[in-house]
């Protein structure tokens, strides 16, 4: 068994999920033995990770995906306008858009789901 | 509101996530459009960048959504803030779409929904609101080395280990691990600077 010392370089890497397997298992280990510098310094690694995020410049989402939020239900006539406007998403794609939406308008209306 | 009023920026845009996060557990749908309208871009600018493809981004975006509608519980504000652990779900849900079709596997609705751990910031992360926060992220990876930024990004956005990573560079092993730990203790020491 590694001390903690041993695992102090790769709490980053761990965090950031580019350890190979070894490595990866030997840290979960350790920390599975309730370490808590070791737990303390993977939060702040992945915290730090999380950081990156950032480096992607934000986008805005196509008008699909806004009219799936669930500001209102969609009407019938809306859920077709979609499905002309995006003539090549695939079936799968459009069952999933089409299942939020629903999921949404049960919301609205309190049907469990 | 009004108190929440005297905090400094960063905190008050911290104070109001966790706010919204809390209605979400009542299933206030006014919440989650707030919560959305606040994050979509971030979130979709991540997603964007790791699946390269906009169909695919937007889908997994409505994933990312959706799970946090109805796992709100599984955010601790007392563990953590809640937009690093956002931006990590999302990461995870792109990682995994990127790994299951190059597996040429379809992903299912029914997949498992297991939502990443809320880590704790440290002190200084509360001194930056989001906009200062990603121009001061953006500012200290351009003044890393090319190879650092590259092995991080390769990790980061790509999902790639070390080894991975220095095959596709064709450096050697401890060279990558080197760029990668070294760029990211660099990002660590300017980000304490800030304050």
């Amino acid at each position: 068994m590694k001390n903690c010392n041993q695992f102090r370089e790769i709490f980053e890497a761990y965090a950031l999920g580019a350890l190979d397997a070894a490595e990866r298992i030997s840290l979960e280990a350790h920390l599975a033995t309730g370490c808590k510098d070791c737990a303390k310094s993977v939060e702040e690694a992945r915290w730090l990770v999380s950081q990156l995020a950032y480096l992607a410049p934000e986008a805005a989402p196509s008008d699909m995906l806004n009219a799936n939020r669930p500001r209102r239900s969609p009407s019938r006539e809306e859920v077709c306008i979609h499905q002309t406007r995006n003539p090549r998403m695939d079936v799968g794609r459009r069952r999933r858009s089409l299942s939020l939406q629903r999921f949404f308008s049960a919301q609205r209306r309190g049907t469990p789901q | 509101v009004f108190l929440a009023a005297l905090l400094p920026t960063a905190n008050r845009e911290l104070s109001l996530d966790a706010t919204l996060v809390h209605r979400l557990l009542q299933k206030d749908v006014s919440a989650f459009e707030q919560l959305y309208d606040r994050h979509c871009r971030t979130v979709y600018g991540l997603l964007l960048r790791i699946l390269q493809q906009a169909g695919t981004a937007e889908e997994v975006a409505q994933d990312v959504f959706l799970q946090l509608w109805r796992n709100a519980g599984q955010y601790d504000e007392s563990r953590g803030p809640f937009v690093p652990w956002l931006l990590t779900l999302a990461r995870n849900r792109a990682l995994d779409t990127l790994r299951l079709k190059s597996e040429r596997q379809r992903r299912r609705e029914d997949q498992t929904e297991e939502l990443p751990p809320v880590f704790a910031a440290p002190e200084y992360e509360k001194q930056l609101d989001e906009k200062r926060r990603a121009e001061k992220v953006r500012a200290l990876m351009g003044s890393l080395t090319p190879q650092q930024k590259k092995a991080i990004e390769l990790a980061y956005f790509e999902g790639l280990s070390h080894s991975e990573i220095a095959a596709a560079l064709k450096e050697p092993l401890g060279t990558v691990k080197s760029w990668i730990r070294n760029g990211l203790l660099r990002l660590k020491e300017g980000l304490q600077a800030t304050t």
